[in-house]
């Protein structure tokens, strides 16, 4: 399963996703920290109403808000890159653990599981860019999208086209 | 007045299971404070055989996130299906592009996945009809949550670490469904671990049928709703149980997205309320005003303010609304006439709110000699003063003397042929004269309807004074359907006098919103009136009495107390727990102030010479004609030009005169609720002209009356608008149309037909039979508790699961003849497959649900009542209609003075009761459905407190099935006896 399997995927980030909701027992979360505006589930821990980013929570505990990541995955490149703690819990809950597991351990040390999963971490590290910057947006068109089907008809966008041609 | 009938009596009581003594009073409700349902929906729904099994063929389900379709698909029973079957809804599924599975996957992978791990709310129509149709298995609810015993929980998977489903009937139109835990360890422990607060997690369970039931009032079928919400598609027909075809896969997907349509429409109809309760937590009308409550802060009652012997005094003074027959079988023209919202005006007049929003109640006994010299010095102007109503929160201990107060008892109905009197199950209330007996408790306004009829003060061996005590602190104000401009301050206002103001402010809208064209703004202005109608009510009157009947698989220890501060030990089948809201005294005096009113009309229509020809709990029909003068009836004190007996008919002026005497009762805002809160109804004005017409009455019983006009011909017709005819459907309730429409069809012309063709039998016009009073009475029986699932017991033995009679299973049900039913081994109750064409239900395998053994019969209507050896004869339409036009009016006396029978016509007497024996009873809850009678199935039956078995010797109570306390005492006693 991938992301470019995108029913499984779905299905399978979705369970994900409610289940964090769950733990996190809100809706809605985001970290309680003025000025932080991290809402993604999976960026953020405790629990209602005393919920925290990774970065934050890092803050409290006086240790650092970057974290060491290995991004094909320790067992394939023992190197890793500092980067925010958020991010990194993003990308390892979200991308990284829907790789194969064989991929991901590569017990073997197969030389091309390695290539694989450096090669699914350049995607993840562009997936996460994107979904962390613009990754919202669809979701927002949509629920604007049927509010405005129930506000103003279902064919709301011929009267704004109408409007939209006559200015 | 006639010599007391010693009859048994029946009292509300006020008992303690042992299991919830221990119990917050309100709240169960733990600190954990739930998110609610996830973004996600799963709307499903099933279709099934159509053999009592109603097992699953095939079902349909749309999973939607924030309101967009993320998934559909089908599922089906592969063992109920024929390979080309089979064949047809693989073909469809490709060809539709949807998700198809085999049940179990269906469950694993759909209904638990939204189920339980994404927190969906699951919606249907109905629902627990299609929870029961995945179940692989069922047994009675356990469990620490008594609000499910008494339920049935359905298991769905092998996997024994998933959920199982459980679902109680709440009341006939919804249930409750939650999940069980799943094995393993869940996210809400984690969250609780890392000192959150998320509550287990129970699932999210939608009923549109019981949400329409709470925000529209009454039943509602799939397609009724959908066409009255308008919504984008509608219900298509089909024939359940035809073979599956494209079609039929069509039909049942577009059932689907009609209850997706509706649920949407419904919970936007809900969020105009803007009240924190969840919708998937409504399950009735008094569900939105216990939100309404909720949302001010209002701290309930406290029961500890009252103590166990002072609340038993308020239940025993509790008593429903008064519904009368005076004038049987005896046609009578007069005025229609109803208390304006007579339970919201009974809580304004008594200003009753003080005992919602008060820190505490307080009791007082008062002499009971001063009470009386001041019932002695009243009179109805007295009554029809505001200023005596909130003085009215008193309950005071009556010795009987000949006085009329309300008694629930077990009146003898029917004669037999001896002439014994057999007393019927049911206990009915009614307001006869009263003498003897223990001295008993009834509220201060039933003392003043009394004096009004009688004409002196009952005996008051009591009196206890109730008062507020303190206002609650931190109650917030609420903007009703979240307009500011229906503000309502819980500190300033009276909540439901603003909202009988309000709503009829809201009415007047939306009249002018519908002249003016704005169709879409009269709608969302009808659901606001609407809502604070329901609210109004609810408040008023609903919750304040809320108890929840709980069954029990093994009897429970309780205790039942006495007001005189006794108690006894008893064991229950059934205990009551009362709702968060429950108020008894606020309860009784509503329902006593609403009393008072009632007999304060027919206290004026007496003092002005006329009689009433029935009254339902609000309403009174006094007999007038234009110009008033005398009619014949039967035990009439007035005499007829011709000698004949006959009853004063006031004139319309004179009933004008009595309605207008409640006008000081209107304490509402005159500007927005004018006039007097006795009013004519609509049904007496001609719809052409609008002028009052004469319309005419024709009684039975108590509720059970017609109102009705005569054409050119003399030919009566009912009045009222098509879907709201002025005609009783009580003691109908249980039987199906008889015409071949399905149960999703609300078909109530038949009963139109019915009281036309009785009003013509009783008014000697020609009127042909209808032709459906020789089909075979069919009655629907839906199984919903262990209780009704145990009849089936024999039945289901030996069949593998999915063809056993399962629950929510509906059914038809037929009852034989007396003829068959006192054969020896005769069949008592009949049941088949739930079949809509009556010509079809002739020819179907018909069982005895208690004697399935016997096997299957045909069912057939004989007037003779003759035997056959393969078929049985039942009860047919007409023979319930024999029953319905004589049914005696048990609750009162014939105008000769004698028990009322079938051939009783003309006025009506009060009975004379004296207590024979004393019943402490719970709500009525014991449907008789569940038993084989044949009749007036929609009548409820009482639970019952039996009091303890106490020894003849030494009078102390004796455990178990034993008479005597000791073998000691019984001996010690014969010895002395002799």
């Amino acid at each position: 399963m991938s992301p470019s399997d995108s029913d499984a995927y779905e299905d399978w980030l979705a369970d994900r996703l409610e289940e964090r909701l769950r733990a996190l027992g809100a809706k809605d979360p985001a970290c309680t920290r003025a000025g932080c505006v991290e809402q993604d589930p999976f960026a953020l821990t405790g629990a209602h109403p005393d919920i925290l980013c990774y970065e934050h929570r890092a803050e409290t505990r006086g240790r650092s808000w970057l974290e060491d990541d290995h991004p094909a995955g320790e067992a394939n490149a023992a190197f890793a890159t500092p980067i925010p703690g958020n991010d990194h819990r993003v990308r390892t809950e979200t991308y990284q653990a829907a790789w194969p597991q064989e991929t991901l351990r590569n017990p073997d040390g197969s030389v091309l599981l390695k290539a694989a999963a450096a090669v699914r971490a350049w995607l993840d590290h562009m997936r996460l860019i994107i979904d962390r910057t613009v990754g919202w947006v669809p979701e927002l068109l949509e629920l604007l999208d049927a509010w405005l089907r129930t506000r103003l008809g279902p064919h709301w966008w011929d009267d704004f086209l109408a409007w939209a041609g006559a200015r | 007045m006639r010599a007391p009938e010693a009859l048994e009596v029946g009292i509300r009581g006020w008992v303690t299971p042992d299991y919830l003594r221990h119990r917050d009073s309100h709240g169960q409700g733990a600190p954990y404070e739930d998110p609610g349902p996830s973004s996600w929906t799963l709307t499903f729904d099933s279709e099934s055989t159509t053999d009592t099994a109603q097992r699953l063929r095939v079902g349909a389900f749309q999973a939607h996130r924030n309101g967009r379709l993320r998934k559909e698909g089908l599922f089906y029973d592969p063992a109920a299906l024929t390979s080309a079957e089979l064949e047809i809804v693989r073909a469809y599924a490709s060809a539709s592009g949807i998700e198809l599975m085999v049940q179990a996957e269906f469950v694993e992978k759909v209904f638990f996945r939204y189920a339980v791990f994404r927190r969906a709310l699951l919606i249907g129509h109905n629902l627990p009809f299609d929870i029961f149709r995945l179940a692989i298995d069922h047994e009675p609810a356990k469990g620490k949550n008594p609000a499910m015993r008494g339920g049935l929980t359905a298991k769905l998977s092998e996997n024994e670490r998933r959920a199982r489903v459980q679902v109680k009937r709440a009341h006939p139109g919804a249930a409750f469904i939650r999940l069980t835990l799943p094995g393993g360890r869940q996210p809400e422990r984690r969250n609780r671990e890392r000192g959150g607060s998320s509550p287990d997690h129970h699932g999210y369970f939608l009923d549109t049928a019981a949400l329409a039931g709470a925000l529209l009032g009454g039943r509602w079928s799939l397609k009724r709703l959908a066409d009255t919400l308008e919504t984008e598609h509608r219900k298509s027909d089909a024939d359940h149980g035809e073979e599956i075809s494209p079609d039929y896969l069509d039909y049942l997907r577009n059932d689907v997205q009609v209850t997706s349509e509706c649920s949407s429409k419904l919970r936007n109809r809900y969020s105009a309320y803007r009240l924190d309760k969840p919708v998937h937590a409504i399950y009735s009308e008094a569900s939105i005003g216990k939100a309404h409550l909720d949302q001010m802060g209002i701290r309930p009652w406290r029961r500890g303010d009252f103590g166990a012997p002072l609340i038993a005094c308020v239940m025993e003074s509790y008593y429903g609304g008064r519904t009368e027959a005076m004038l049987r079988r005896t046609p009578v023209p007069g005025v229609y006439l109803d208390f304006r919202s007579q339970y919201p005006t009974a809580f304004v007049l008594q200003r009753l709110w003080r005992y919602m929003i008060c820190e505490a109640v307080d009791s007082t006994e008062v002499d009971p000699g001063a009470v009386r010299e001041q019932l002695e010095a009243l009179d109805i102007e007295a009554v029809l003063n505001p200023s005596l109503w909130p003085a009215l929160d008193m309950l005071v201990l009556i010795d009987p003397d000949g006085d009329r107060l309300p008694t629930r008892a077990r009146f003898p109905r029917k004669p037999t042929r001896e002439g014994i009197l057999e007393p019927p199950r049911t206990l009915n209330v009614a307001v006869p004269y009263r003498s003897g007996g223990e001295p008993q408790w009834w509220t201060l306004a039933d003392c003043i309807a009394s004096l009004l009829h009688t004409g002196k003060a009952p005996k008051i061996v009591r009196a206890i004074r109730f008062q507020a005590l303190g206002v609650q602190e931190g109650l917030q104000p609420i903007d009703v359907a979240g307009n500011p401009r229906y503000r309502i301050d819980p500190y300033t206002d009276d909540f439901i006098k603003r909202l009988v103001e309000m709503r009829a402010e809201v009415k007047a809208e939306m009249k002018a919103a519908k002249r003016a064209g704005e169709l879409d703004r009269a709608r969302q202005l009808d659901a606001i009136q609407l809502g604070m109608k329901i609210t109004a009510n609810s408040i008023a009157y609903g919750v304040g009495i809320e108890m929840n009947v709980i069954e029990h698989r093994k009897r429970v220890d309780a205790t039942v107390y006495l007001p005189e501060g006794d108690s006894y030990r008893t064991k229950l089948e059934r205990s009551e727990q009362p709702g968060k809201w429950f108020h008894p005294l606020v309860a009784t005096l509503v329902t006593g102030g609403g009393r008072l009113l009632l007999a304060a009309a027919m206290h004026q229509i007496d003092q002005a010479g006329g009689v009433y020809a029935t009254c339902d709990t609000d309403a009174v029909f006094p007999v007038a004609t234009k110009d008033g003068g005398l009619i014949p009836c039967a035990g009439g004190t007035r005499r007829a030009a011709d000698g004949g007996e006959a009853v004063q008919a006031l004139s319309w002026a004179e009933v004008d005169d009595i309605a207008s005497r409640f006008e000081p009762l209107n304490l509402f805002d005159q500007k927005l609720v004018s006039g007097s809160i006795l009013e004519l109804e609509d049904e007496n004005l001609d719809p052409d002209s609008g002028d009052q017409r004469e319309i005419e009455c024709f009684a039975i019983a108590s509720k059970r009356y017609t109102l009705f006009t005569r054409d050119e011909d003399h030919r009566p017709q009912i009045i009222g608008s098509s879907d709201k005819r002025k005609r009783s459907e009580h003691g109908l309730g249980h039987l199906l149309p008889p015409n071949a429409l399905g149960p999703e069809v609300d078909d109530s012309a038949w009963k139109d037909r019915w009281w036309e063709h009785l009003l013509c039998l009783e008014l000697g016009v020609p009127d042909p039979e209808p032709d459906f009073f020789s089909l075979e009475a069919v009655g629907r029986l839906t199984v919903t508790s262990p209780r009704e699932e145990k009849t089936f017991r024999a039945h289901n033995d030996g069949l593998p699961y999915a063809e056993r009679v399962r629950p929510w299973n509906f059914l038809c049900m037929a009852h034989p003849t007396q003829t068959e039913r006192a054969r020896k081994n005769g069949r008592q109750c009949l049941v088949a497959p739930f079949e809509r064409d009556p010509a079809k239900r002739r020819t179907m395998d018909w069982i005895d649900r208690n004697a399935p053994e016997r096997g299957t019969t045909r069912i057939r209507t004989d007037p003779l009542r003759r035997i056959e050896k393969d078929s049985t004869a039942v009860l047919s339409y007409g023979d319930y209609f024999e029953e319905y036009r004589l049914h005696p009016e048990a609750k009162a006396l014939a105008p000769d003075g004698q028990p009322c029978h079938s051939w009783t016509r003309g006025l009506l007497q009060p009975r004379h009761v004296t207590p024979s024996k004393i019943i402490r009873i719970g709500k009525e809850s014991n449907r008789l459905s569940e038993t084989a009678m044949p009749l007036e199935l929609d009548e409820e039956a009482v639970v019952e407190y039996p009091a303890p078995r106490v020894c003849p010797g030494c009078r102390t109570t004796v455990e178990g099935r034993r008479k005597w306390c000791s073998e000691a005492c019984r001996k010690r006693t014969a010895r002395r006896r002799a």
